[in-house]
């Protein structure tokens, strides 16, 4: 990446920006400066004295300033917030679904350790399928920030990893949307939060360094003070008695310990996720009803045999929402649960 | 429908598929790996609306991008960098200037831990973002053609270096360039302080800061004249003699950050004691807003130690008479007809031609080390270099004829030897010139030695089969300069400099391929030379005055840089050899230069023992 693909991205961002508010830019052959025309409430947000103004790369009196630096993002944010919708709906009204016999395939895909499976039957569904996008922080002493999106099953609430909705071909808009978005936010919240852990990996590592380097820090000063308990006083060149020492060993630990309190709480981290956007799609899919028995217990599943990636669709964590082909069960009864659960269980 | 059933046998868990199989995972409880408490919040999605509209949803995407670009989260310096092998503090040093000091900081980390890669990944960010255009590179002159270097070959970025002209006291020049190096003693002098005062820009970065420790020196007040939006001080002993140099230091970063000098003075430095401080930890709070200091300790990065041999080759016969007659061709040629002071390089202006036979048998400097170094190379790069002079110049045909004649050289005999005596080891064997690369490719072959080549002339494929051969089957590598630099060589152990560049920092950089972290095994490095050579002399110097081939990495930077005068070390080598009537003389001038080079030490090992004391092993 350069600088001037950066400027262009900022640039076109800006026109974009501008033009889905229901104003009109236009750049200079150069490309560093440009015109604008704004409705007055949205030049008001962008903090520009007139509907028309100037837009520039660089810093220009009564213009507006379009780069990295400076006010601008935060600007365009407040106008997004207002203006731009985050959720958008749509539906992919036509594609292949698999005719063939799916009970080959679910034992190819799944395995149900300890349990008897047996495909009921299988028919098209309508399913609602949502991507979200997560702006994510981590913070304690540093700071750490990424782009994460997730996308699920509406009703399985599984995680899949669908190719971007917004690039498909036939794209339309949803007839009606049902459902209540945040009935999934915990669940899509729950999964980007995971993928955040790891993308944030490297970060984690080198604040667990520094927190065991500050600890191991207090650790020697106190140390050091505690072999100074015993030690003769240099003025009136007595040596203290044993009750002064043991006195002084137990404050030195309590102190110690509430030292080492305070580097935690100042260590301890903050994850905080939250809504860029929502892709809602309704798209074709094979739905199967599949019935599992366990010791005497019995239940029904759906799995999905998905139309945009052409497999099947894993099952959702019962517990922690995780997506998983290695179906395990409770002892008491047919829950299925990842295989991290089933090791805590 | 057929019923389905994982084998009985098969007891649970056996079957499961790979552990990534899992995707997400509780949100509830988490830590670190190390055990810091991990509280999630998952905000709620602050809608305004829905709409069937794509263009909508990538603006917000587009619009977090953005951000997350200004927040330096994604580092755009990293990628497209040649051969620069960052480490972790070091991106961190980059994240935390960008995000919290703004461009103002000075970068003290210890020396070998590479300041100037952070100074460096910090300007092409700034760069890349498009939030400077213009930056000027102030640097002590002997660490000027190393800084150039790094800048084209590892981080892509031409930099423009002054002519030695009047042309750099107009101003003409410095608004023409938009990126600047200079030496510092060049720059502070005449009418190019008052040029470069006058223009202004965007970043200045300031090498070697402590030169500029003293407000009453032309260095202080050049920087403090320069017109600039961000700045980065770089020392790894910001503290030489007294905290006041500090507060100076920090004046011209911050102006007013610790207040005016009598206040600092009353607030932080003990009375009859300019170098012990008061009230320490406010102090340290003050700095940390405008300092970073990364130690070996904070960052974990002790290297094996090196040990280093200098082996004298004893010249003999044809090869001793070649060694006369060459220094006889350019003492003669040189007395004759002088030195053509000005080279022919880009970067200063071509001058006239000098006129008359005197004129055309005139060599230009850069020529004259050439033929000097090729002397110290092998009898074969010699005679390549000096082919050239043959046709006009009977002397130099004899010249020619006799390197012809030395077929195995004194340092060829030493090399077998070495060879011999490091088994079980691998070794890199260094050269500066083509010619000797071949000689010694010839001689190894005929001894019967596996080898594999790294230089210049080998295209992508061949040098990455050359280090895989070095690992895994040949004991040897036969490498130029540009050898290996980037690559992971640390399974190699020794180091032989067959020549030897008369530029320290050159040297330390041939160390360096396997000296760097990831090294387990003690370093070895064996210098050859032929006795009596400049190449002999260098040695001496650096070797047994300063023990540069002991220092940790990056500390002969730091005494070169105290190294009063305006040159680079190969400079001046080259004006020694041509002050110098003959050998006797030549001794004395190198003594006299190995004495400046013990104070140059002195002052930097007194200017690290006190920043040890001042700032600890665990400054953040």
């Amino acid at each position: 990446m350069t600088a001037s693909t950066v400027q262009d991205d900022v640039k076109q961002f800006t026109t974009e920006l501008l033009e889905a508010t229901g104003g009109i830019v236009e750049w200079s052959a150069d490309g560093a400066e440009g015109t604008a025309l704004a409705p007055p409430p949205v030049a008001a947000a962008l903090h520009v004295p007139a509907e028309s103004f100037v837009l520039s790369t660089q810093p220009a009196r009564g213009g507006l300033n379009v780069s990295l630096g400076g006010e601008f993002l935060d600007l365009a944010g407040q106008v997004l917030q207002a203006a731009v919708p985050r959720v958008a709906a749509f539906r992919i009204a036509d594609r292949y679904l698999k005719k063939a016999d799916m009970a080959e395939m679910v034992v190819r895909t799944f395995s149900w350790p300890n349990a008897r499976v047996r495909v009921l039957g299988a028919g098209a569904a309508m399913v609602e399928y949502q991507t979200w996008h997560f702006h994510a922080s981590l913070r304690s002493e540093d700071c750490f920030e990424t782009h994460v999106s997730v996308s699920l099953n509406g009703r399985s609430l599984a995680a899949i990893e669908l190719p971007d909705l917004l690039e498909e071909y036939d794209l339309a808009p949803a007839v009606e949307t049902a459902g209540d978005l945040s009935a999934l936010l915990e669940q899509a919240g729950r999964l980007a939060t995971s993928r955040v852990m790891a993308a944030a990996a490297p970060f984690l590592a080198r604040l667990d360094a520094r927190l065991a380097r500050d600890l191991n820090r207090l650790k020697d000063y106190y140390s050091a003070l505690l072999k100074e308990a015993g030690a003769v006083n240099r003025r009136t060149k007595t040596a203290p008695t044993p009750e002064m020492i043991g006195a002084k060993r137990e404050a030195v630990q309590l102190e110690l310990r509430r030292k080492q309190a305070e580097v935690r709480e100042r260590y301890a981290m903050t994850a905080t996720l939250t809504p860029i956007a929502v892709v809602r799609c309704q798209l074709p899919a094979l739905a199967m009803q599949l019935d599992v028995t366990r010791k005497r217990s019995r239940r029904e599943f759906v799995v999905y045999w998905n139309s945009l990636l052409k497999t099947l669709e894993p099952l959702a964590c019962e517990r922690c929402g995780a997506s998983m082909f290695c179906v395990h069960f409770t002892e008491d009864e047919v829950a299925p649960i990842c295989r991290g659960c089933w090791n805590q269980a | 429908m057929d019923a389905l059933r994982a084998p009985k046998s098969a007891p649970v868990g056996l079957t499961d598929p790979p552990a990534d199989d899992s995707i997400g995972g509780p949100a509830s409880n988490l830590a670190s790996p190390g055990g810091i408490p991990i509280r999630v919040a998952i905000s709620p999605l602050a809608s305004c609306g829905s709409a069937a509209n794509p263009a909508a949803i990538r603006l917000h995407l587009a619009h977090t991008r953005l951000m997350l670009l200004r927040g330096f989260d994604e580092l755009l310096c990293l990628e497209g960098l040649r051969g620069v092998e960052h480490l972790p503090h070091q991106i961190e040093t980059v994240r935390k200037v960008l995000r919290h000091f703004r461009g103002r900081v000075l970068l003290a980390d210890e020396v070998g831990l590479g300041k100037t890669i952070e100074a460096c990944l910090l300007l092409r960010e700034y760069l890349l973002r498009g939030l400077i255009r213009r930056v000027l590179i102030l640097v002590p002159a002997p660490l000027v053609s190393q800084w150039r270097e790094e800048l084209s070959e590892k981080f892509g970025l031409e930099f423009a270096i002054p002519p030695r002209t009047k042309a750099a006291g107009s101003p003409e020049f410095w608004v023409r360039n938009d990126l600047v190096l200079s030496s510092l003693s060049f720059a502070k002098l005449g009418a190019r302080a008052q040029a470069l005062a006058e223009i202004p820009w965007d970043l200045v970065i300031v090498d070697e800061a402590h030169h500029c420790k003293n407000r009453t020196t032309k260095n202080w007040q050049l920087i403090n004249s320069l017109k600039r939006r961000h700045m980065f001080l770089l020392t790894a002993t910001p503290v030489q003699n007294d905290l006041v140099e500090l507060y100076n230091l920090l004046t011209l970063l911050e102006p007013g950050h610790l207040r005016t000098e009598a206040d600092f003075k009353k607030q932080y430095v003990r009375r009859g004691n300019p170098r012990d401080p008061r009230h320490r930890e406010k102090l340290r709070q003050l700095l940390g807003e405008v300092m970073i200091r990364n130690t070996r300790s904070l960052v974990q990065m002790d290297l094996p130690p090196r040990y280093a041999e200098t082996i004298q080759a004893e010249p003999a016969g044809e090869e001793q008479k070649l060694h006369e007659m060459v220094q006889q061709f350019l003492r003669e040629r040189t007395a004759e007809a002088g030195v053509e002071a000005k080279e022919t390089s880009d970067c200063e202006e071509n001058g006239s031609e000098p006129a008359g036979e005197a004129g055309a048998k005139r060599l230009t400097r850069m020529q004259l080390s050439a033929l000097l170094a090729a002397q110290g190379s092998h009898p074969q790069a010699l005679g390549q270099a000096i082919a050239s002079y043959a046709a006009s110049e009977p002397a130099a045909a004899e010249i020619v004829r006799q390197a012809e004649r030395i077929e195995q050289s004194a340092k060829d005999r030493r090399l077998l030897e070495l060879i011999a005596q490091s088994r079980d080891h691998k070794l890199l064997v260094f050269a500066n010139f083509r010619r000797t690369i071949r000689h010694l490719q010839s001689l190894l072959d005929r001894a019967g030695v596996a080898y594999s080549t790294f230089s210049g002339e080998e295209t992508a494929e061949e040098k990455d089969a050359a280090v895989e051969a070095l690992r895994d089957r040949v004991p040897v590598m036969i490498c130029s300069d540009s050898g290996g630099e980037g690559r992971n060589l640390q399974f190699a152990d020794t180091v032989i400099n067959y020549d030897l560049p008369w530029n320290p920092m050159r040297i330390e950089q041939r160390i360096g391929r396997v000296h760097r972290i990831g090294q387990k095994q003690p370093v070895f490095v064996f210098n050859l030379c032929t006795a009596g050579s400049l190449e002999a002399r260098i040695l001496s110097l650096l070797h047994e005055k300063i023990r540069m081939f002991e220092l940790v990495v990056g500390e002969i930077g730091s005494i070169l840089g105290n190294l009063e005068g305006g040159e680079e070390f190969d400079a001046l080598v080259l004006n020694l050899w041509l002050k110098s009537a003959d050998d006797k003389d030549l001794e004395k001038s190198f003594d006299q230069l190995g004495d400046s080079l013990l104070s140059a030490q002195a002052e930097y090992l007194q200017a690290k023992e006190l920043d040890e004391a001042l700032f600890g092993e665990d400054y953040e």
